[in-house]
């Protein structure tokens, strides 16, 4: 035996294998904790540290304490720090070269401060981060636009100045133009009496000395016709005018229902969109909620390992791994279970978070189970979580379910509170969430229940008479929603995620603004038409009065002439009078009155 | 100090012509020097073939000396062994041996599932006997000649030094 085997070579050199061995037990901790940290630093992008590490290579056995990882993107502050990383892993299979294990961290704590900057290279210019994405930010200031202009339009158009009703200036015009009519009328009248008082003294005169005025004897019968026709004229005329009027009348009034027409049509409220409602009242809550899952998406995207190749060759830096027919990949890392425990700020409330990462795989497609994170949190956000990340095949497929009892809603405003705003109050909701991200692809929906919906109207010092007459109206209207269900249907991919809500809050919202507006407007269209009216009335009240008195007068006026006239004229038409000429002495006789003439 | 480290493997080298080690100990030590080479690197085959090379009682500074040269050499050959290993461990016939080898406790820590590093052994193994062979004959035959020429010049005895000079006066019987 001696003869091959040197002793003397392999006895100190054996003693010399057992002491590394105990170096290695104990030195391994040094080892584990560089590796972590280089390994945890190429993962993340920022600095990781490890405040103490231990290792048992013959227990299988590694515990790292004050774990510290920051965050790339803020770098004053970690990601995540953990107290505690307890990880027993199995013997049997480190001999076959995989590490399977079980753990459990201790004292998980996020977004905590750091006392020094955490970026790998101190050049690096730190992301902005925490505003949301331009699209979510757009979509936002739009709703909240589109709300407030609507207020302010419905502020304006009842407060504002509203043009002279056509009733009411076609009433004006009445008054102004039937008064020039009498006046025409009134002077024809005038002209009638004094070309009849001409007459008679002329034929007077004629009568005394009737050779002399032989031409005017001539002429005398057809100035008496003429005469005779204006008065008929214009007794005709006089007698019209009540017709007239009426017909004027008439077009006041259509001009009154055109004008209350035109009225409504101009005060109505526009039409209010309920999803801009809702956007405004719950956008931020939502799509900040969204954009924070999408971050947290992409985040675990970047950390679970990816599904890796599954054939059978498996090519390396010099030459190819050959997996044999029968035998069943093992990967490299798999932890069975690590239970973790730890506070976090989820929802801006400080929860306590305990629950449990399986099926942790570092080639995920060698195990046949996905990646699974089950949480819950209690405290100031009590909520499930559970999580799939399945990469075993080549597509990553992700789902996510979060119930959540009181997710705080932190309320909204629409509108101006130094005018007129409704504000809805932060509230407590229920919450649940079923998403699923096929590949790049999401989809999934967001149940939010609000239970107590505080909805109330603000009506600032600068609102206005209509101001505050509407936030009551509104206030009226909107104390009797006391629920709201919204739904969020998130689509779209990971770089560009697309979010509709759907929810009866912003319904109701619109509804009572809506009704209240409605109610507003019809009030004030009322108010402003009987004004309107009652100036109208008032100018056709005057117009009647001038009416019966111009026609009482005219008829005065015309009353003697016309009487005479009519006499003399039913005098002379026996005589055949009818402008062919009468003797100088028939027409003396008639015109003063003497008797018939033969 | 670093005359010491920089003249250690050329005085490594002329001992395994002159030491009193046997040819066939010193053709040994190259054919396993030649098999460790070619062995993956940091696996538990060249765990076990550093162990058998450093227990047996061949020449290991030749082993180590063929071993360094084989592994330097072996990625040029990688396109070979690489085929080589391709074609053994893609037998049919042999998937449920390789299977079973694979599985028991340690079996990947072998590092022979690799196509490289299988066809590296076995080239090593191949041509581990004909070395053998070849090694025993030549340092047989160029032994002698170079403790002659070697013990002639000043660098060569300054190389061996006075201990290996009284070594060598004792194999060939000058002096006592």
């Amino acid at each position: 035996m001696t003869r091959y085997l040197r002793l003397g070579y392999l006895v100190p050199r054996l003693l010399l294998l057992v002491v590394l061995l105990l170096a290695a037990e104990i030195g391994s901790g040094w080892g584990l904790r560089w590796a972590a940290i280089n390994a945890g630093q190429g993962a993340v992008g920022a600095k990781v540290e490890v405040g103490g590490s231990k290792v048992s290579l013959l227990g299988a056995r590694a515990v790292l304490a004050d774990v510290a990882v920051a965050n790339p993107r803020r770098p004053m502050e970690n990601l995540v720090e953990a107290e505690r990383i307890e990880l027993d892993f199995d013997s049997a299979a480190l001999t076959h070269r995989s590490a399977v294990g079980r753990g459990l961290v201790r004292g998980l704590r996020f977004n905590t401060p750091r006392s020094e900057s955490g970026a790998l290279d101190p050049d690096d210019a730190p992301e902005a981060g925490g505003a949301a994405p331009a699209w979510v930010a757009g979509a936002q200031q739009a709703a909240a636009d589109s709300a407030e202009r609507w207020i302010a339009a419905l502020e304006s158009k009842l407060t504002g100045q509203v043009d002279e009703f056509e009733s009411v200036r076609l009433a004006e015009q009445l008054s102004e133009s039937w008064p020039s009519r009498w006046r025409e009328l009134r002077a024809e009248a005038e002209a009638i009496e004094d070309e009849f008082r001409s007459l008679k003294e002329a034929a007077q005169e004629a009568r005394r000395n009737p050779l002399r005025h032989t031409e005017f004897l001539a002429t005398a019968p057809s100035r008496a016709a003429q005469l005779q026709t204006r008065l008929t004229a214009l007794a005709d005329e006089v007698s019209r005018l009540p017709e007239l009027a009426e017909v004027d009348r008439q077009r006041i009034e259509a001009a009154r229902k055109a004008d209350r027409r035109l009225l409504t049509e101009r005060l109505k409220a526009d039409q209010l969109d309920p999803e801009s409602l809702t956007s405004q009242l719950l956008g931020e809550s939502v799509t900040g909620t969204v954009e924070s899952l999408v971050g947290w998406v992409r985040w675990a995207r970047e950390m679970t390992p990816a599904s890796g190749p599954g054939e059978r060759v498996c090519p390396r830096d010099r030459g190819a791994d050959i997996r044999f027919v029968g035998v069943r990949p093992r990967p490299a890392l798999l932890l069975t279970e690590l239970q973790f425990d730890g506070v976090a700020r989820l929802l801006g409330r400080g929860v306590e978070l305990r629950g449990r990462v399986t099926d942790f795989c570092s080639t995920p497609a060698a195990h046949d189970q996905p990646l699974r994170i089950v949480a819950q949190a209690t405290g100031g956000a009590p909520m499930t979580i559970d999580a799939t990340l399945d990469r075993r095949q080549a597509e990553p497929i992700d789902t996510l379910a979060i119930v959540c009892e009181g997710f705080p809603t932190p309320g909204g405003k629409i509108g101006k509170p130094d005018k007129l705003a409704v504000r809805l109050a932060p509230t407590p909701a229920t919450l649940a969430m079923n998403l699923r991200i096929e590949g790049e692809a999401l989809s999934g929906r967001i149940d939010l229940t609000q239970h107590a919906v505080g909805l109330e109207t603000i009506v600032g010092p600068d609102a206005g008479r209509v101001g505050a007459r509407f936030g009551a109206a509104l206030g009226q209207g909107l104390a009797e929603v006391d629920r709201a269900e919204t739904t969020i249907l998130v689509s779209g991919r990971l770089d560009r995620p697309m979010v509709k809500l759907e929810s009866d809050l912003g319904g109701v919202l619109a509804a009572a603004l809506q009704h209240a507006a409605t109610d507003l407007v019809q009030a004030e269209v009322q108010q402003r038409f009987d004004a309107g009216q009652k100036r109208v009335d008032q100018q056709l009240a005057r117009f009647d009065e001038q009416l019966r008195e111009a026609s009482r007068e005219l008829s005065q006026r015309l009353a003697g002439p016309t009487e005479e006239l009519e006499r003399v004229a039913a005098a002379w038409a026996p005589a055949g009078f009818s402008g062919r000429g009468v003797s100088v002495e028939q027409i003396g006789r008639r015109l003063l009155g003497g008797g018939q003439t033969r | 100090m670093l005359t010491y480290w920089l003249l250690r493997p050329l005085r490594t080298l002329l001992g395994v012509l002159l030491t009193n080690d046997s040819s066939r100990q010193v053709a040994a030590g190259v054919a396993i020097g030649v098999v460790l080479g070619a062995a993956p690197l940091g696996s538990l085959t060249a765990v076990a073939l550093g162990v058998v090379l450093c227990s047996l009682r061949v020449n290991k500074a030749a082993g180590l000396l063929a071993a360094a040269g084989v592994a330097a050499a072996t990625p040029l050959l990688d396109p070979f062994t690489h085929k080589l290993g391709l074609k053994v461990l893609t037998v049919p016939s042999l998937q449920s041996t390789y299977a079973a080898a694979y599985d028991a406790p340690l079996g990947p820590w072998w590092g022979l599932h690799n196509t490289v590093a299988c066809g590296s052994l076995l080239l090593g193994l191949y041509l581990s006997y004909p070395v053998f062979l070849g090694t025993r004959a030549l340092v047989d035959r160029a032994r002698p000649w170079a403790v002659k020429h070697i013990a002639k010049y000043k660098l060569g005895r300054v190389l061996l030094g006075a201990q290996i000079t009284d070594r060598l006066g004792a194999s060939f019987g000058i002096g006592s």
